[in-house]
């Protein structure tokens, strides 16, 4: 099997010859290409390099346009910081006195250098290994791009005092359909939204400010032909029973999750979860038996409809054995 | 009595205007500061930060508390240097160098500062030596070091290095904490304590003063 069809027969719940490993990388992807994270982080040929190493080397099942949470912030118009070997970030927020909507640009995502960067790495992926490998693209969640322009504790209390955030979260999902709609046209078949933010708040305020627009961003993915995976880093635990009806095909879940919550959670429903090995205690840490034996563990307790992956990003400084471990046991 | 009660309840809710209002009032009625503190302010976020660690209150309930607590505590603080109440005890707290990660971090120095800790708050990209020198300044209890990337957690190794190298490590409490720590990294690079969460972080870092100063005295 191809890892193209092998994660579309899992997806659609038949017989595969190996567990798709779907692991995050970044900071990995850099190094695999010989490159420090800013140039990775703006230039998609280094990405797609490293992708392509990544899926050589480590068994990965997907190659991803990701890299880092503030391109469409780079878009509205937010100055960035390129350390060199860090992860790109807004210099301020840009929001950061306040919601001044006329401060946001509103540009086509093919427009800007660096969401057309995300776009030519699709592209790219494409040409290289479209329908061989399922090739990811990416946006922030509605209420993560909401904290990368205002600042995530501003955000935080403004939630808090139930602030009117309508208008900006509007302005925010539009930008995002756009974006969509460039990476999916480029070539990607599933589509990742980062909403890193949503596990620092409970089951109320993201009903409140949030299932909506997960909800239609996820709806919006389907009705372009895509697939969605929704990212959530953190303890998602309490708000599982509102992710299982936002009907997104790949739901990841972080290690402080538990897998057979998840799994109970689930049922009855067609989503497959996957994660969810501690990228650091265990991967970054831990021996390639822990490792092995951590992802045996998941395997069985997670059943049909679970997919392998570190919880969060893999750590750059992962033994290679490891990495390779854990790929190993995924076959039947 | 039920204006404390009633000031911890507001605190909860994360009333700053309110909490700020009633303290004073409190104050005014000659209510004894250490009680407004103790069954007010400082009871009110101890609720809350159990209730965070419970999963029944998250982060913004959490961050518009403390708020509420720091505006009552302009208002009480004065007060509270006059009658010279003495702290649990003193920290140094920051998030490491090359990391900007710091709603933990200010989760952790609010609670400490429930608990009835003095804090010096170095803010985020605190250099190693930069944590020694305040605390050698002040003369601190305790360091606190928060790091959410797993490329700065070996910055607070270097900090205990810098520790030893300049023969202060033992006049210190170290804590360590933030999403990727855990335990078995507190004890390879020789921390004292780590915690999961910052209402754990405050009760560890009391009974640790409380413990070290009964050595000493
Ligand atoms: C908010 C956030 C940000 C905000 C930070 C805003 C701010 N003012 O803090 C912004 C947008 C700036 C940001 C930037 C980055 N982030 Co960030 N971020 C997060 C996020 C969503 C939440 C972190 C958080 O605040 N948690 C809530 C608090 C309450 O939890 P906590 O910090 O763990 O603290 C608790 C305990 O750990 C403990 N504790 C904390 N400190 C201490 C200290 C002591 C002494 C003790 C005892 C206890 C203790 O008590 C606290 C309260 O109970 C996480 C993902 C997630 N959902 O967890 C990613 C995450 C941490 N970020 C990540 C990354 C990669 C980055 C960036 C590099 C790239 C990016 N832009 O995303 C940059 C780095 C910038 C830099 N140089 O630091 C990764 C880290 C991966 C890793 N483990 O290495 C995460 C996991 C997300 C991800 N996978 O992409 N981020």
């Amino acid at each position: 099997m191809t890892p193209f069809e092998r994660l579309k027969f899992k997806m659609e719940g038949k017989e595969v010859d190996k567990i798709p490993n779907l692991n995050i990388a970044m900071a990995l992807v850099a190094k695999e290409a010989g490159t420090d994270y800013s140039t990775y982080a703006q230039d998609y040929r280094k990405l797609v390099d490293g992708n392509l190493c990544c899926v050589e080397k480590y068994g990965f099942d997907v190659v991803s346009a990701i890299s880092d949470p503030v391109r469409e912030a780079a878009a509205f118009g937010s100055e960035i910081v390129f350390p060199e070997n860090g992860v790109p970030y807004c210099a301020e927020p840009l929001l950061k006195d306040g919601y001044e909507i006329e401060k946001l640009k509103i540009v086509s995502p093919y427009d800007n250098e660096r969401t057309l960067d995300r776009i030519k790495a699709i592209e790219e992926f494409r040409k290289r290994v479209g329908g061989e490998i399922p090739i990811i693209g990416w946006v922030e969640g509605v209420l993560a791009e909401c904290a990368d322009l205002r600042g995530v504790s501003s955000l935080m209390m403004d939630l808090a005092e139930e602030e009117d955030l309508n208008e900006v979260m509007e302005i925010i999902f539009h930008q995002q359909c756009r974006f969509i709609d460039a990476q999916v046209k480029a070539g990607a078949d599933i589509i990742g939204v980062g909403n890193a933010v949503a596990s620092l708040i409970g089951p109320s305020l993201y009903e409140e400010f949030a299932f909506q627009y997960d909800k239609a961003t996820i709806q919006y993915i389907h009705e372009l032909g895509a697939k969605a995976k929704l990212h959530i880093c953190g303890n998602i635990t309490p708000l599982l029973p509102q992710l299982k009806m936002l009907e997104v095909d790949i739901l990841d879940f972080d290690w402080m999750v538990d897998c057979q919550k998840i799994r109970e959670i689930t049922e009855g429903s067609t989503i497959c979860f996957c994660g969810n090995i501690d990228p650091v205690a265990v991967m970054l840490e831990g021996t390639a038996s822990e490792v092995e034996a951590k992802t045996v563990k998941c395997i069985m307790e997670g059943g049909e409809q679970y997919i392998a992956a570190c919880g969060c990003e893999v750590p750059a400084d992962t033994p290679r054995d490891n990495l390779i471990a854990m790929n190993k046991v995924l076959y039947r | 009595m039920a204006l404390i009660q009633e000031i911890s309840e507001l605190l909860q809710k994360g009333k700053a205007k309110n909490v700020k209002q009633l303290v004073q009032q409190a104050l005014d009625e000659n209510m004894d500061p250490k009680e407004i503190l103790n069954d007010g302010l400082l009871s009110g976020m101890m609720t809350i930060g159990a209730k965070f660690k419970n999963n029944e209150v998250f982060v913004p309930e959490v961050l518009v508390a403390a708020r509420a607590m720091n505006a009552g505590l302009t208002v009480l603080e004065p007060k509270l240097i006059e009658i010279g109440n003495e702290p649990a005890g003193k920290a140094v707290i920051g998030t490491v160098q090359g990391d900007l990660h710091d709603i933990g971090k200010n989760l952790v120095s609010m609670m400490l500062k429930g608990a009835g800790f003095e804090i010096h708050d170095l803010g985020v990209d605190v250099e190693p030596d930069v944590f020694i020198d305040k605390a050698e300044e002040i003369g601190a209890d305790v360091i606190c070091m928060s790091a959410l990337l797993t490329t700065t957690m070996p910055k607070m190794q270097e900090c205990i290095d810098r520790m030893k190298q300049r023969g202060v490590r033992d006049k210190y409490i170290v804590m360590i904490g933030g999403a990727p720590v855990n335990e078995s990294f507190a004890q390879q690079i020789g921390a004292d304590y780590y915690t999961a969460d910052a209402a754990s972080a405050a009760e560890v870092a009391k009974a640790a003063v409380q413990k070290t100063r009964g050595k000493t005295l």
